[in-house]
């Protein structure tokens, strides 16, 4: 995934648990207070019953009560019970506790009709109870206490009256057989005087109503002190907690989800770092683990040893082929080296450069480091690689280190044999003292630098000697440099340096301009040395035809040498080349003839003047049989060829003599004399 | 601080002295919606609520007569008689039901009955509405209140029972005794000892002196029971409820003749013989019945002037 897109994610998932956790905060608020004014509203109904209750009850106690309390208090609880209903919070999301307030409000509805009936019956109860203490101060006063019959119908009517009281507030239902038998008793007593007769029917009349009205209103308290309303009240209570619960559980399960994205975007966080890490370690053409991830491993190992992978000529095959069949190489490698490396213990396989890889294993004295980097070379060796089709083969060198930092070791041992691709393989230790020779190599290259940013690099000419005539006749032109400290050195110590460099067809068009220089008023010829690179390098070539325009009378005294000890895989372009300088009338030489790759059949197809016997050649003649013969068939050959011979290294007499016995044409060396400024 | 203090126990005091009398003063004011009320009055005073244009909710109660009718039975539509007497719109929103029955909860519930009564105003609530709807001028003052183009019967209710808040009538002779702002007369103050201690408070209690139970007429000496007659019995079917009405307030009672659901008392004396006959099951003396008239003129209140001026 791309880091922006990560970054999006990461940011969307990160907002939308912010998202969440507001919402949150706002949902559990509103929850809260939303249970709140429901909770209290279910409060307020049982308070203001109660109260209508007390009202209630109050109005039986006393005389004269305002029973607008009481209609006050069945108006709130309605009230209540409407403003529950008509809040959708309430109804919509508690519709059980809806239907149980509805089930109350039915209850409270009956109540109310209960409670009205109990107004009715308590209103004429009361006046009844209050009426007969009343008519009974009357009779005393009317009454004549003398007469047995009066008398018995005053006391009649004090026990009623008593027993009124009595049922009245005990609310006894059995006293009301006394009060029958009573009133049966006072009926049948018949007055003549108008006023007793008005007394004793508004007697009669009195216990009638509290008769007639005493169930009902016993009836109308007894339901009222077990009113449904309560019950139901109570069920409404509990229903709310029992949903409200389940509401409250949704709330909790939020916050889960909430903790659960939270903890889920830091995982993604997370597992987006962990990626991008490995992302970052990760050579992306062949999946293996890149540098970076070879150095994270050898932090955390103690002893390791590491066999550092080269694809021999990977450069060439790159530029060659393209960079789809490099890449191609590449993998069809990585895929060998893992192959082979899995059956290692506890190896790990990284790409380590361009076209370098590197097998690292702990180290143990037990280990056959050589037989296991042989076992690396086999997987290459006559095993050819299928790239675009063509059956391909591939040769590897190997460098083995134990010796930290694993990889500049590995690396220093392998470029010290790629140089003279004599061996394929190399075991690094500390008697290659290759450190200093990295360390020379670094001070070299800033010498060199030096040289070339200030023009200080200018040729030297050595004579060459006609072993015909004893006569210098021409000179072979040598690059020294002229150090910080104005020492003059042969470039020969740089030269490795030099190749590595960016500075190699500077030296090389330096010291054509100023050997052109320095010879033209001389009547020498002069001998420039070229290198493959330089031929294959059209600046180079094209500055060199510039220059013999620009010397037109001094071509034919001009020889090019071409180092045969490079490899002469692209012949065309040196026979092009040879073609070109012969138009001008240059000669040709061929240095360092005999150093090992020599061919003669490249010197029949190139238009050869000179054969340069390579000085190891010459440095043997005193000593080896060998050599001699070797020098005596290629002066044969020449010779037949039409070909002048040079012999280097002409040291000392001994040599000198040996050289003008076997019929060489020219000899430089020091015996001859040095190199020099002219 | 001090002061404080003995303000707030004169307060208690007051209240105190409230609580142990049934009966409470009418408050000068309650809060109402001005624009609804206006429309309302104009209702309340328009006879298009009635299918001939001859009653209007004025007709039967008359602020003449205590927001009353004066005849024992209303006269609806087509001339014909009601079967109860209509009693009085003043201070009706302190009723705790309406109508005689108390069939109806509130004055909302209550506006529209009389309108659909084929005795009284005779109409259907289509008619109603059409014929609201079809005022230019009614469109537009609803308009204003509810923001809708169409009259429905229930906007009509509520802006007449919106009015009849304004129905009040405070600052009687006794509210002004019961706020200790003035004396009642001898006559007077035995009347109201007399009507507490024969029993009458113990239904006639409250703002409204009544209207706050249903109680029985007839509780002692019982009355011949009319099965046109709409009680409670209409409505619960329960033996125990014939003849129990809601108790009629007292309130302006002076002013409301006839008296009883049927009109049969024609003044006050024959309307406190007959109760007190029925439900006390005393004969009171003229004496008595004068100092009960004389406590009963002290609840005749200040009418609402701006409310009654059409």
């Amino acid at each position: 995934m791309k880091l922006p897109l990560k970054i999006t994610f990461a940011l969307i998932a990160g907002t939308i648990a912010l998202l969440g956790l507001l919402y949150f905060q706002h949902f559990s608020e509103n929850y809260f207070s939303k249970r709140q004014l429901i909770s209290e509203q279910i409060d307020a109904i049982e308070t203001a019953e109660k109260s209508l209750d007390y009202h209630v009850l109050r109005s039986g106690f006393f005389l004269y009560v305002n029973q607008d309390e009481i209609i006050a208090k069945i108006n709130a609880v309605e009230r209540i019970i409407d403003t529950l209903r008509k809040n959708p919070n309430f109804s919509n999301e508690h519709p059980r506790t809806l239907q149980t307030l509805e089930i109350y409000q039915k209850a409270f509805l009956h109540k109310t009709d209960i409670i009205y009936d109990f107004q009715t019956s308590n209103a004429a109860i009361k006046n009844a109870t209050m009426a007969i203490p009343a008519l009974k101060q009357e009779a005393v006063a009317v009454f004549n206490t003398t007469k047995p019959d009066e008398l018995r119908f005053l006391k009649e009517f004090s026990k009623l009256s008593g027993s009124v009281l009595l049922t009245k507030n005990s609310l006894d239902a059995q006293l009301i057989g006394d009060l029958d038998q009573g009133i049966h008793a006072i009926e049948s007593y018949d007055f003549k005087e108008a006023k007793k007769v008005q007394i004793a029917s508004s007697l009669i009349g009195n216990l009638k109503v509290f008769r007639a009205f005493f169930p009902l209103y016993k009836e109308a308290i007894e339901h009222l002190e077990h009113s449904d309303t309560k019950e139901s009240l109570e069920l409404l209570r509990k229903q709310f907690m029992l949903e409200d619960q389940t509401e409250f559980y949704a709330v909790t399960y939020f916050s889960y989800i909430l903790v659960f994205l939270y903890i889920s975007s830091l995982g993604l966080i997370i597992y987006f770092l962990i990626q991008s890490e490995i992302d970052a370690r990760t050579d992306r053409l062949t999946g293996l683990g890149n540098r970076k991830a070879y150095e994270y491993r050898l932090r955390r190992s103690i002893s390791s040893v590491l066999f550092l992978v080269n694809i021999d000529k990977f450069k060439h095959y790159n530029d060659f082929y393209g960079i789809a069949s490099g890449d191609q190489i590449l993998i069809k490698t990585a895929k060998r080296l893992k192959l082979l490396s899995r059956s290692w213990h506890n190896s790990f396989l990284y790409r380590l450069g361009g076209d370098e890889f590197g097998i690292v294993i702990e180290y143990h004295d037990h280990i056959d480091l050589e037989k296991l980097g042989r076992s690396i070379l086999k997987e290459f060796q006559g095993k050819p690689m299928l790239i675009e089709g063509i059956e391909t083969t591939f040769s590897i060198t190997l460098a083995i280190s134990t010796h930290s930092p694993l990889l500049e070791t590995a690396d220093m041992a392998l470029k010290s044999i790629k140089k003279d691709r004599i061996r394929d393989m190399i075991l690094y230790h500390e008697g290659l003292n290759l450190m200093e020779v990295v360390r020379e190599n670094i001070t070299k290259t800033r010498e060199l630098r030096h040289a070339v940013e200030h023009d200080r690099l200018i040729p030297y000419f050595q004579p060459i000697v006609s072993l015909h005539t004893g006569q210098i006749e021409k000179y072979e032109a040598l690059a020294r440099l002229i150090t910080e400290e104005g020492e003059i050195k042969s470039i020969f110590g740089y030269l490795d340096v030099v190749k590595e460099s960016k500075y190699y067809a500077t030296l090389t068009r330096v010291m054509v301009k100023k050997s052109f220089q320095v010879m033209k008023d001389l009547p020498f010829e002069f001998s420039i040395n070229l290198s493959i690179d330089d031929i294959t390098d059209h600046e180079t070539i094209l500055m060199i035809t510039q220059t013999l325009d620009h010397y037109p009378h001094m071509a034919s005294r001009v020889v090019f040498e071409i180092l045969e000890s490079e490899a002469m895989d692209d012949y065309t372009q040196v026979i092009d080349f040879i073609r070109i300088a012969k138009g001008y009338g240059c000669k040709i030489a061929i240095d360092d003839f005999g150093s090992g790759y020599s061919n003669f059949d490249h010197l029949l197809n190139l238009d050869i003047d000179i054969i340069k016997l390579d000085g190891s050649l010459i440095r043997n003649l005193p000593t080896s049989p060998h050599a001699v013969m070797i020098v005596e068939t290629i002066v044969g050959f020449a010779r037949k060829a039409g070909i002048k011979t040079v012999a280097e290294f002409a040291s000392d007499k001994e040599t000198y003599e040996m050289i003008k016995t076997l019929g060489i044409d020219y000899a430089q060396g020091y015996y001859t004399g040095r190199a020099a400024s002219l | 601080m001090a002061k404080w203090v003995f303000v707030s126990l004169l307060l208690i005091l007051q209240t105190a002295v409230f609580a142990t009398e049934p009966i409470t003063p009418i408050p000068q004011k309650i809060p109402y919606n001005t624009l609804k009320a206006a429309v309302g009055k104009k209702l309340f005073f328009d006879p298009i609520l009635s299918k001939d244009y001859t009653v209007a909710c004025i007709t039967c109660h008359d602020f003449q007569f205590g927001g009353a009718d004066p005849r024992v039975f209303s006269i609806g539509v087509d001339r014909q008689n009601g079967r109860m007497q209509s009693p009085t719109v003043f201070n009706a929103v302190f009723n705790f039901t309406q109508f005689w029955n108390g069939r109806a909860k509130n004055l909302l519930e209550q506006a529209s009955g009389p309108m659909h009564n084929p005795l009284e105003m005779g109409m259907t609530t289509p008619q109603i509405e059409q014929r609201v709807n079809a005022s230019a001028s009614y469109r537009k003052l609803f308009r204003t209140i509810s923001g809708r183009s169409h009259i429905t019967i229930g906007d009509i209710a509520e802006v007449i029972s919106e009015y009849e808040k304004t129905l009040i009538t405070p600052n009687g002779k006794f509210d002004r005794f019961l706020r200790g702002e003035g004396q009642l007369d001898t006559k007077e103050e035995e009347g109201y000892a007399l009507f507490k201690r024969l029993g009458c408070a113990s239904c006639h209690n409250g703002v409204n002196v009544g209207s706050n139970s249903f109680q029985k007429f007839g509780v002692i000496v019982p009355r011949v029971w009319n099965s046109s007659t709409d009680d409670r019995y209409a409505l619960t079917n329960r033996e125990s409820d014939k003849n129990v009405f809601k108790v009629p307030t007292l309130r302006n009672i002076a002013l409301t003749a006839p008296y009883f659901h049927n009109g049969s008392a024609s003044n006050l004396k024959e309307a406190i013989t007959a109760m007190s006959y029925h439900n006390l099951g005393i004969q009171m003396s003229n004496r008595d019945i004068d100092l009960i008239i004389a406590f009963l003129n002290t609840l005749t209140g200040e009418l609402p002037i701006k409310a009654i001026t059409p």
